[in-house]
This record gives C-alpha cells, sequence and structure tokens, in this order.
C-alpha cells in the first residue's frame, strides 16, 4: 500500500529537485576528489620509500594502491547523485575534500595520514555509488578522522 | 541574360557574402586551432597514468622487469585510455564544424589557415561509440550533432548559403562539447598530470640524494642515478608543460562559446565577433607555451 503524497512531502520533494546538482558540479567535485586520492596515494608512496623499515609499510601500500584505484574510477565514472540531499552531499564532498588536502599538506604525522587515507576510501568509494546519504556518512567519518588526527 | 553579366553578378554577390563571412571564417579557424592543441590531450591521459605507473613501479621492492611494468601499467591505465579515445572523438566533432564554417563562409580565415583540413567523419564514428561514463550519450549525442551539421554544410556547400539559423541550432550542441572538452582537460587530465608530476618530482629528490658521493671513489657506483636525473627532469618538464596547456585550454571555452553566440547575434553586421579576441589570446597564449617547448 502507498502513501498518499503530503504537503510537505511535496514541497521537499521539489526542493530537492530543485537544488539538484548539475551534471558540471558533480563533475567538478569528482575530479577534485580524485586529485585528493592521488595526493595522498603520493604521500603514502612517499613515505614507504622513505621509511623502507617501517612497521606500518604495508598497511600504507594497502591504502596507496587502492586510492590509486578510486583515483582512475572517479575520472572515468560520471556519477549522478541521487537522493534528497545530493546538493548538500555534494557540497559536503567538496569542503572535505579541501580540508584532507589542507591537512596532508600541513601534517607530517603518518599516523594521522593513515587515518586520513582509510577515510578518503571511504569517501571516494561512496561518491562512485552515488548516493546522497552514502558520501554525507562517509564525510562525517573525514571530519572525525580529522579530529581524532589532530589530537 | 547573358552567361557573362550573370557570371559577373554571381562573383559580385559571392565576393560581398565573402567580406561579411569573414567573422564565421576567422571563428572557424580558431576554434580549429583550439582543437589541434586538445588533441594530444586525449592519448595524454592514459600515457601520463602509465608513466606514473611506471614510476611507481621503480620505487617498489621485489623483482623488478621493465617490460612486465609497462604492461602492468597498460592494464590499470585502460579505462582512462578508452575514455581518451571518445575524447578525441569530441575535438574530432568540433574540428570538423570549425572546418565546415570556413568552408561555408567562402572567406579565407586571416590566422591559422594552415591548420584546416578536410573533414574527419567524426559524426560516424560517434554515431558507432557506445556512451562512456565520462561521456554519457547525451554528450555523445551533442557531438553527432556538431559533426553531422558540419558533414552536411560541407556536402550542400555549393548550394547552401549559411544563415544565423544553422549557427542557432548548433550553439547548444556546441556548448555541451565544449563543456564536456574542458571539464576533461582542465580537471581530469590536468589532475592527472598533477598526479604523475607528483610521484616524478619525489623520485628526482632521491635520485639527487642518491647521486651524492662523498668520495672520488664513491663516484663510479653513483653514475647510474647521476645519468637518470637528466631524463626525470625532462619527463617533468614534458609534465609541466602539457599542464600549462590543459589549463589554458580550460580558460577559453567560454570565449569561444561566447565568440559563437556573437556570431549568431551579429550575424548582420560585419564586425560581428568582438569577442574573438579573447579566443586569439589563449591561441597566442598556447603558441608561447609551443614555443616555451621548442627552446627546451
Amino acid at each position: 500500500m502507498t502513501t498518499p503524497p503530503t504537503a510537505a512531502g511535496i514541497a521537499a520533494s521539489a526542493i530537492a529537485a530543485a537544488t539538484a546538482p548539475g551534471a558540471s558540479d558533480t563533475a567538478d567535485a569528482l575530479a577534485g576528489l580524485a586529485d585528493v586520492a592521488g595526493h595522498t596515494s603520493t604521500l603514502l608512496f612517499n613515505y614507504r620509500r622513505d621509511n623502507p623499515a617501517a612497521s606500518d609499510i604495508d598497511q600504507a601500500l594497502n591504502l596507496e594502491m587502492t586510492l590509486d584505484q578510486r583515483a582512475i574510477d572517479l575520472r572515468v565514472e560520471a556519477v549522478k547523485l541521487l537522493g534528497a540531499n545530493a546538493a548538500d552531499a555534494l557540497a559536503q564532498l567538496k569542503d572535505a575534500s579541501q580540508k584532507v588536502d589542507d591537512f596532508l599538506a600541513a601534517e607530517k604525522k603518518i599516523a594521522g595520514r593513515l587515518e586520513i587515507a582509510s577515510s578518503v576510501v571511504g569517501l571516494a568509494g561512496a561518491a562512485l555509488v552515488g548516493d546522497a546519504g552514502g558520501i554525507l556518512a562517509a564525510v562525517v567519518a573525514v571530519h572525525s578522522a580529522l579530529e581524532s588526527a589532530r589530537s | 541574360m547573358p552567361l557573362r553579366p550573370l557570371a559577373a553578378l554571381a562573383a559580385l554577390l559571392l565576393g560581398g557574402c565573402a567580406a561579411q563571412m569573414q567573422p564565421v571564417a576567422d571563428f572557424g579557424a580558431a576554434a580549429n586551432h583550439l582543437a589541434v592543441v586538445y588533441k594530444p590531450f586525449a592519448a595524454g591521459m592514459g600515457s601520463s597514468c602509465e608513466q606514473r605507473e611506471r614510476y611507481v613501479a621503480l620505487g617498489n621492492p621485489g623483482p623488478f622487469d621493465d617490460a612486465a611494468t609497462q604492461r602492468a601499467a597498460e592494464g590499470r591505465c585502460r579505462p582512462l585510455k578508452e575514455a581518451g579515445v571518445t575524447a578525441a572523438l569530441f575535438g574530432q566533432a568540433l574540428s570538423d564544424y570549425a572546418t565546415a564554417l570556413v568552408k561555408v563562409s567562402r572567406a579565407k580565415a586571416t590566422a591559422f589557415d594552415g591548420d584546416l583540413r578536410e573533414l574527419s567523419g567524426a559524426a560516424g564514428k560517434l554515431d558507432a561509440r557506445d556512451g562512456t561514463p565520462l561521456f554519457d550519450s547525451g554528450k555523445l549525442s551533442a557531438a553527432s550533432k556538431i559533426a553531422r551539421a558540419a558533414a552536411a554544410m560541407v556536402t550542400e556547400e555549393k548550394l547552401q548559403v549559411l544563415t544565423r539559423a544553422t549557427l542557432a541550432d548548433n550553439q547548444d550542441a556546441l556548448k555541451v562539447v565544449v563543456d564536456a572538452m574542458t571539464t576533461y582537460a582542465d580537471k581530469v587530465y590536468a589532475g592527472q598530470l598533477s598526479d604523475t608530476r607528483d610521484i616524478m618530482a619525489g623520485e628526482l629528490g632521491r635520485l639527487v640524494l642518491a647521486s651524492s658521493a662523498s668520495t672520488q671513489a664513491d663516484v663510479e657506483s653513483r653514475l647510474p642515478w647521476r645519468f637518470a636525473q637528466a631524463a626525470t627532469r625532462a619527463d617533468i618538464a614534458a609534465n609541466d608543460l602539457e599542464a600549462r596547456r590543459a589549463r589554458a585550454f580550460g580558460k577559453t571555452a567560454d570565449a569561444l562559446l561566447a565568440a559563437h553566440a556573437d556570431l549568431i547575434a551579429n550575424f548582420d553586421k560585419i564586425g560581428g565577433a568582438r569577442r574573438l579576441e579573447l579566443v586569439s589570446a589563449f591561441v597566442a597564449q598556447v603558441q608561447a607555451i609551443n614555443d616555451d617547448a621548442a627552446a627546451l
């Protein structure tokens, strides 16, 4: 049995449709996230090269290879963001990408970087699926990782 | 009426038409030049990805076989290479449209005349291509539309006079095509180039460190690292030039579309395409980059 539409529901749908991100905005955001994935991967590669005896070298390698693949996927996929909060998800995704880039540029401790790298893998995966709810959850994970790495 | 006066009248009319169509010819030549600049970007995406993979492999532990590394890099970067094949067709569609405008204008372009070639037949290739995620079916349709318009203009060149409606009919499709090319060049390709550059720059730093010899006796063993620096620096310089071209291309898309819109708005006026100055400025910028490359 289907629920009859309500005025609030119709209004929410109309607002969501009116603010749905365009293909160009989405492509720009995904290209930006691909850049962050690639940048993070490069930092992990440099870490491995400069610290060959580090205990977490295998973890760094796994993350690096996953991020490389995510960067390629993000560059060839034209994802259509779905869900009522698509515009918000896109804005949050762009904001999180920028924050990660800023953090990685300043943070030199590898522990923090590995945690952030893991959260970027999650965000890239959610972006490729295209579900706004999944992206927002992954953004929260990125912010938590940033917080934790700063403390 | 005798034939000779008729021919003279036709020549007079055509001459007048050529003067009026000069902005169309100049726009077409400039747009075609942009397509020429864009052409290497298509194959460059996969190549840059492979180059990055090879540099990463050089820094990994374990056995190393150059040929196997190349094969692995090709496999990993194949999706980008396939996207590049479709990206190339967008450039061809723009080139065909631009070339057709020059031909139909019956005027000689004042610049970039040497870039003009025959149509590539991009329409047929686009129609045979499935949509890829990056270049979806809507974008493919737009590219196919301007390529078909180009073919029709050239096929009917002797019969058809270019009309404002022809340009107006293709403005939206042209925007889709140029936007897609811009996203590809300025965002996606530029990002890939940056990733590759970062890896190469890190490796160059290590080569410099490894080249240091504290005594004369150590020099011999450091020679491979010292020689390898030059090749890495050349790779980085080539990457930098390509990145400059890609960014410059991205900046000109709006100017190109504005010039096309101006042609439509001022179709009946000789000085209609004033925004061509913006396109010309871009072309001069790219020429300067090419001059830098030639000087290396």
